[in-house]
């Protein structure tokens, strides 16, 4: 079986270390965790409609911050971990948008991803980001919450089930759908260029 | 059903096209000819791989505090998990919480039992229950500071016991109100001072002075039968008759106004069928011209009548045998 090609940045080898340095109180540690993992939890923040992805995404690691040590497990678990805790943070950001007033067209004005200082970068990434979001738009909530939280955040069946409070099989279904319904929107958007 | 979206697509047909092996593969980012071969999967991952690149966002100023000042995050910060109404509240708790609320906790047992200790020296002072050196260092300090006199601690004389009483406030001219001589008359001489007195007699304008009640009544002694007590004013009892005439004998209570005039002893006579007894001298009754008593055998009980000497021994009312 061909490895895994993660979306979403590794530390590598080093990681145990920066985790039990992180876990002891160290700051440059714990940074060293936040690089690593806090653009991809911004950009499924930001995927998913959040309200203000990189403010979100500061209080996601605060509070991986004071509940760091109660942690164990390797990289991959600390990455599903982290979008756990991400994914409930969305959650409550969703509630509080559902008690906020609504712009004129009903919509909200969400933040931009963070600049880069590369300009053509930054316009790849926002059409990639609007295009995602577009086709995301397009599915059902809770397809949504499974393909982004298994591609981006690289949740497996289970911790997805966890994370969603659903049985791995209706995880599974609701991928397959997902999956599906993402290829003919793709193909579709692809025929028309 | 229909196998039809909206779009017109086959729907079961396009998920047909997918294993779960092939679905997951996509899922997981793993290259898979299986799902490589559709370029609208193909495009997804590269898009999604796309939106989540690039750099972190910037660090909050709460975070970055917290990073910055790390110790021990876990104790030094409790999360308020997030409501509907508003977001996750992450509070920062001093990392001294626990020690300075152990600080405050000594520091009030220390100050409570200074406070408990302060209020409990006057009352400890009154009683005389303070060990004599304490209790006059603490009787000093409080007559200082407060308008009150309290008792001197009493003084423990060797040998026989004085039948001292208290003397009384000091009375000055009044005092010596007892009974009469023990030929009835009124004494000429001047009352015999009680040596050392239980209070602190001397009358001090703006002052009161704090009875005690450690003082006893009377004491009994060998040279003092037991019975009833002649009756008499304020410093009526005998003094003892081993200090009453000695060159004490005579010297005003502390702080006492000398008089140059005795106070004539203006009680009434003794009952009849007691024994007579010498008036006792109030404090600051000493006449300060009066004549050096003679001195009187310490161990010497006179039942006669007192000798009008001038500050003269009391002569004691008991019967020798």
């Amino acid at each position: 079986m061909k490895p895994a090609r993660r979306r979403t940045p590794r530390i590598g080898e080093p990681f145990a270390a920066a985790l039990a340095a992180a876990q002891g109180g160290d700051g440059r540690s714990f940074e060293q965790l936040y690089r690593a993992l806090a653009p991809a939890v911004a950009g499924y923040l930001r995927l998913q409609g959040a309200s203000d992805p990189d403010d979100l995404t500061n209080e996601v690691f605060l509070n991986v911050f004071t509940s760091i040590r109660t942690f164990t497990g390797d990289e991959e678990r600390f990455s599903s971990w982290v979008f756990t805790i991400a994914h409930r943070r969305l959650t409550d950001d969703r509630r509080r948008r559902g008690r906020r007033p609504l712009t004129a067209d009903g919509r909200i004005v969400e933040d931009a991803a963070p600049p880069t200082g590369d300009a053509e970068e930054e316009a790849l990434r926002q059409l990639a980001t609007d295009e995602v979001r577009t086709l995301a738009d397009a599915l059902a909530p809770d397809q949504r919450d499974v393909i982004l939280l298994r591609m981006v955040g690289g949740l497996t069946v289970d911790e997805v089930a966890a994370a969603l409070g659903k049985s791995p099989t209706a995880v599974k279904a609701l991928q397959r759908r997902a999956v599906g319904a993402l290829r003919r929107r793709f193909e579709a958007e692809e025929v028309s260029r | 059903m229909s196998r039809f979206d909206d779009d017109g697509n086959d729907v079961e047909a396009t998920e047909d096209l997918l294993s779960d092996e092939a679905i997951e593969a996509f899922l997981t980012g793993r290259p898979d000819p299986a799902w490589e071969q559709h370029a609208g999967l193909v495009a997804a991952d590269r898009e999604v791989a796309a939106a989540v690149g690039g750099p972190a966002p910037a660090m909050g100023p709460q975070l970055a505090r917290l990073l910055a000042g790390s110790g021990e995050p876990a104790r030094r910060l409790t999360v308020v998990p997030g409501t509907p109404t508003g977001p996750a509240v992450v509070v920062r708790r001093p990392a001294q919480d626990r020690s300075s609320g152990r600080h405050r906790r000594a520091v009030a047992m220390v100050v409570g039992g200074l406070a408990a200790a302060a209020s409990a020296l006057p009352v400890a002072a009154a009683a005389q229950v303070l060990p004599g050196p304490v209790h006059g260092a603490v009787v000093r300090v409080l007559e200082t500071v407060t308008p009150f006199d309290f008792p001197e601690r009493p003084v423990s004389v060797p040998g026989p016991a004085p039948v001292a009483p208290p003397a009384g406030r000091g009375d000055g001219p009044a005092a010596g109100s007892g009974p009469g001589t023990a030929d009835g008359l009124p004494s000429a001489r001047p009352p015999a001072p009680v040596a050392p007195p239980a209070f602190d007699t001397a009358p001090v304008p703006g002052r009161r002075s704090v009875p005690s009640a450690a003082v006893p009544a009377s004491i009994p002694s060998p040279a003092t039968p037991a019975g009833p007590r002649p009756a008499g004013g304020a410093g009526a009892p005998a003094a003892p008759a081993d200090r009453g005439a000695g060159p004490h004998a005579g010297a005003p209570a502390r702080d006492g106004p000398a008089t140059a005039s005795p106070a004539p002893a203006a009680g009434p006579p003794a009952t009849a069928g007691q024994p007579p007894t010498p008036p006792a001298a109030g404090a600051g009754a000493r006449p300060a011209a009066a004549p050096a008593p003679a001195p009187v055998p310490t161990a010497f009980v006179s039942t006669a009548p007192a000798r009008p000497t001038s500050g003269a021994g009391v002569a004691r009312s008991a019967p020798v045998t």
